[in-house]
């Protein structure tokens, strides 16, 4: 009898001693890193959002925290498609949603918001990351090796509204399979109503000037991108692979607010080998 | 050779023995589960010393399941004097309502075992997918004959079942 | 050798004849169709005509030892289940050996620790709901009237495999003590006396660059049960220290959740109340996650599970980050014969449940209530806030008045929080009175008619409602049934719409095969616990369910 309790004991201080209790300070803030180099690994995170998703704005909040942490080695783009992203009268009028965002969400069969992706990466067979996860997950991967290098050169005629984009994508590792390049537009600082639930983020239940942030607007080079190379077979070590495009742009859109992003991927699991950003007026 | 001739005895003496403790084997799985007072109720104890049983599994909040008890409670007396019947109620309420399982029954005065298993535990172990879900067991704890959902009636049925299994047909 | 033990293998059979193989099928098929009148388009519909979900559930069982499978199939998961459900594949493997003493487990299992407030995994088919522990189980029975139960694994989710830091590891003790079976003297006491705790405690790596997380978190739970003749006591209080989550918004507060009920029973009258107070218990084995999913505590809402389609129809789900509430209920029969049982006398049943908030305050001048990365808020054990999620007042009154005749009549008066339960920010609270009369009448002795017919009562959400539904019967084996809810006062005029049903279904032994054609409004489903929100369809569905 003595001896059952003596082991419950020491089984149950086991389990008692594996408890972490966390002193302050319990968040970190400002940069970290910074850059080593002149080009690095940069991750995509695409948040998938919608104005009347109540749990939104926090998921945009942290993205925001991560941006301010990585900085331009994250980028980011938010993806209004689904449900919660309809106009659905005042004062959800806005309709951020776009053709290739509502592909992706299909294509990635998005049913939650929010919910997003990191580099288009599926540990344990699954793309879609939960909110929480977005942040231990980024920095699994933000310090991994470059595989390829990829430059945006732009240049912006103001009164046709006619954009240039240049993309020069060299491979710095060999990767099986022919990759694909993407070109999409996301527009900054959209100002919008807001669902929210989360008091300490802003007015609940509506937040009325909502500013929307890396809000998807177009694919540039079709909805899943292109081949990065006609011809057939793998990728060359070290060839530069050039590719030009222009768009004109939506009267709606404001054109300081404008970015081109690029990113090349694997064509048969989609994940991202490499991620480009650029603002249209720098 | 020896070492295994011996081996082979140990063997089939032990099969033999398993399987002279296995003839009698009921159906019904040993899983603790509770009984009224909250204790541990092992269902190796569901037993009726060679009379038939009926195991019944059901929930507070199942309608069908609740008048099929009743219609049971009704009957048990009479059915028990022609028999032997003996009735177990397993409820499957799970922690929202285990603790008005006693009450309601007490309530009711239904004079069958009720036993509560409040995880599933024993429902899984016997494969029951719905409630109500009503079995019917000889005295060696052999199912007889088992059956999905309770309509107006369907005790008649049910009875008939358990005089033929007492041998009274 | 090999030849000679064959031959004993295969002269040996009645071991083999006593192995004992029970199992169970399950299939659930919904075809769609599109539907303009209910907002049902093709659009919606996607090309996913059908949907269909099964399972097989095969048990073998020999002497001490057993082992079971479970193939599970959702191609593609009927409406309202979440996407991740889409695949096959086996869900469930495992093999037990159990004696008196001891009972090994490996493999997925199912446990539920006291009232399962801190550990509980379980399975809920209609809901979609699963968060079997994959690991290993031991049950120790040293001596009668102790059981320490130890459980380790990971937690189901969907079809991911667990792999290295995708989500938690989970593992739990548990002791129970039964003193009257431990304490000879009291053995023939009328008092019986129960005593448990458990301890639990979940890993995941802190890789997050923001937070700084715990990487164990524990949570501790002690029970008592007494019962002594006609009273009934039970309470469970259980604790988990720091562990900031995507559902709290990364606050670092200490959780807590009780639950407490009395009850007194006698021939005919039963009465019960129950308490509970819960602080920022969500406790998953994912602290990133938002799905319905890994759980691994089970705070029960014990408001009354109503089972008629318009009093189910704003169904409670516990808040785990924040809630008190009672439940009160009196069970009473009138006796046959008095003057107002009637012959056969009248039960009536009486319940009234209330949930509120929590009260926070802020834990100091600067910081705002709930701010992630710090302790939240304070809120002391008797703090309430009047901020009311659930209120649910009921009358049901059951009488027989002949052989032939029997009724039950219910009046149910709601308040419903459906910005907070369903998640609708913004909504108005509903407000609603409803009542139904369920009148049987038994026209032989296997064939009866069963007349049902509701009204819901509100200004809120979708207005009022009303429902008929007429059931015929013959047991044991067939049943045919024609309903309709129309929802007359939706304030959006061309919502007004019925939802009419057809249903029949045979059930012979244990096999049950239901067929329904019509419509089936939005709503909000709910097992134990757990709710499902189910769009509206339209269409046929079927299901055969069987066991042997």
């Amino acid at each position: 009898m003595k001896r059952f309790f003596l082991t419950l004991s020491i089984l149950i201080s086991i389990v008692l001693l594996s408890c972490d209790k966390i002193e302050e300070p319990y968040k970190n803030t400002g940069q970290s890193g910074g850059e080593t180099e002149v080009t690095t690994r940069k991750v995509l995170l695409e948040d998938y959002t919608g104005h009347t998703c109540v749990n939104c704005p926090a998921a945009a909040k942290l993205a925001g925290e991560l941006k301010d942490l990585y900085g331009d080695r994250l980028i980011i783009i938010a993806v209004h498609a689904g449900h919660f992203a309809l106009p659905s009268g005042p004062p959800f009028d806005l309709d951020l949603r776009s053709d290739v965002g509502n592909e992706w969400n299909s294509i990635f069969g998005i049913q939650g918001y929010p919910s997003g992706m990191i580099n288009r990466t599926s540990p344990g067979g699954q793309y879609i990351q939960s909110v929480g996860n977005w942040a231990t997950r980024v920095s699994d991967i933000i310090d991994d090796p470059t595989m390829a290098d990829l430059k945006i050169s732009t240049s912006y005629h103001q009164e046709s509204r006619r954009l240039d984009i240049s993309l020069e994508t060299t491979f710095k590792v060999p990767v099986t399979g022919k990759p694909k390049i993407q070109l999409v537009i996301t527009e900054d600082n959209i100002l919008g109503a807001q669902h929210n639930n989360n008091s300490t983020i802003g007015e609940t239940p509506i937040i009325y000037d909502f500013v929307h942030k890396h809000v998807l607007r177009a694919a540039v080079n079709g909805n899943l991108g292109e081949d990065l190379y006609p011809e057939q077979g793998n990728v060359n070590v070290g060839t530069t692979y050039e590719h030009d495009y222009s768009i004109t742009l939506d009267p709606d859109w404001v054109a300081d607010n404008i970015s081109a992003v690029a990113f090349i991927y694997n064509a048969s699991d989609y994940e991202i080998y490499q991620v480009e950003e650029k603002h249209i007026m720098d | 050779m020896k070492p295994n001739l011996i081996l082979l005895i140990i063997l089939i003496t032990s099969l033999r023995i398993v399987a002279q403790q296995e003839s009698v084997q009921s159906d019904i799985p040993h899983v603790m589960i509770r009984n009224l007072n909250g204790q541990q109720f092992n269902t190796a104890d569901i037993t009726n010393d060679g009379k038939p049983m009926i195991l019944s599994f059901w929930a507070i909040w199942c309608k069908p399941c609740l008048k099929e008890l009743d219609a049971f409670n009704e009957h048990y007396l009479e059915w028990q004097e022609e028999t032997g019947v003996r009735i177990f109620a397993v409820s499957i309420d799970d922690s929202r309502s285990t603790a008005r399982v006693a009450p309601y029954v007490n309530g009711k005065g239904w004079e069958f075992d009720v036993l509560l298993d409040a995880n599933s535990d024993f429902k899984r172990a016997m494969n029951v997918n719905l409630i109500p879900h009503t079995l019917l067991l000889d005295g060696n704890g052999k199912i007889v004959s088992q059956h999905t959902s309770y309509f107006e009636g369907a005790e008649f049925e049910i009875y008939e079942k358990i005089k033929k299994i007492a041998g009274l047909n | 050798m090999p030849s000679i033990l064959f031959y004993v293998v295969l002269t040996a059979q009645n071991p083999i004849d006593n192995a004992r193989i029970n199992g169970s099928f399950q299939i659930d098929a919904q075809f769609y169709q599109p539907d303009e009148g209910i907002g049902i388009t093709d659009s919606v519909i996607a090309g996913r005509k059908v949907g269909i979900n099964g399972y097989g559930n095969i048990i073998y069982s020999q002497g001490n030892f057993s082992g079971g499978i479970r193939y599970e199939a959702y191609l593609g998961p009927i409406a309202g289940f979440d996407a991740q459900h889409e695949g096959n594949g086996i869900a469930n493997l495992w093999a037990s050996y159990q004696t008196s003493m001891i009972e090994i487990t490996a493999g997925n299992f199912y446990e539920q620790f006291g009232n399962g407030l801190i550990l509980r995994a379980y399975e809920e088919w209609a809901l979609g709901y699963d968060n079997s522990l994959n690991g290993m189980r031991i049950v120790f029975r040293p001596i009668s009237g102790l059981t320490i139960k130890g459980v380790y694994g990971t937690q189901r989710f969907y079809w991911q495999k667990f792999e290295r830091n995708n989500r938690g590891i989970v593992r739990g003790l548990d002791a129970e003590f039964d003193l009257n079976e431990l304490i000879s003297p009291l053995q023939s006491s009328g008092t019986r006396v129960q005593l448990g705790a458990s301890a639990v405690s979940k890993y995941q790596r802190d890789a997050d660059p923001i937070f700084n997380l715990p990487e164990n978190v524990g949570a501790f739970a002690g029970r008592l049960n007494i019962t002594k003749g006609k009273f009934s006591l039970m309470t469970e209080y259980s604790h988990k220290i720091n562990d900031p989550s995507i559902l709290n918004n990364f606050i670092y507060k200490d959780g807590h959740a009780v639950l407490s009920s009395l009850s007194y029973s006698e021939r005919g009258f039963g009465v019960i109340l129950q308490l509970k107070r819960v602080d920022n218990m969500y406790y998953k084995s994912d602290r990133g996650t938002t799905s319905n999913a890994l759980d691994i505590s089970f705070i029960p809402p014990i408001n009354r599970t109503h089972s008629y389609s318009l009093t189910g129809k704003y169904p409670y789900a516990t808040q785990p980050n924040g809630e008190m509430g009672m439940q009160f209920q009196l069970n009473y029969r009138l006796p046959r014969g008095s003057k107002l049982g009637g012959q056969y006398g009248t039960n009536i049943a009486i319940n009234f449940s209330q949930v509120n908030d929590i009260k926070r305050n802020p834990i100091n001048d600067t910081t705002e209530i709930n701010q992630d990365g710090t302790l939240g808020y304070k809120s002391g054990f008797f703090d309430m806030s009047d901020h009311i999620f659930f209120r649910d007042f009921n009358v049901e009154i059951d009488k027989r008045f002949s052989t032939k005749w029997k009724a039950v009549i219910q009046y149910m008066n709601l308040y419903y929080d459906i910005a907070t339960i369903e998640g609708k920010t913004g909504y108005e609270p509903v407000k609603a009175n409803i009542a139904l009369a369920d009148i049987t009448w038994r026209m032989t002795s296997r064939k009866s008619i069963r007349l049902e017919l509701q009204s819901l009562f509100t200004s809120q959400d979708k207005g009022d409602w009303a429902a008929a539904m007429l059931e015929y019967t013959i047991a044991p084996r067939w049943f045919f049934t024609i309903s309709d809810q129309y929802n007359y006062g939706n304030p959006d005029k061309d919502s007004q719409n019925h939802y009419y049903t057809a249903s029949l279904g045979y059930t012979r032994e244990a096999t049950r095969l239901a067929l329904t054609f019509g419509r089936q409004a939005e709503g909000v489903v709910c097992v134990g616990g757990v709710c499902r929100v189910v769009p509206a369809s339209s269409g046929i569905m079927f299901t055969l369910t069987t066991n042997f």
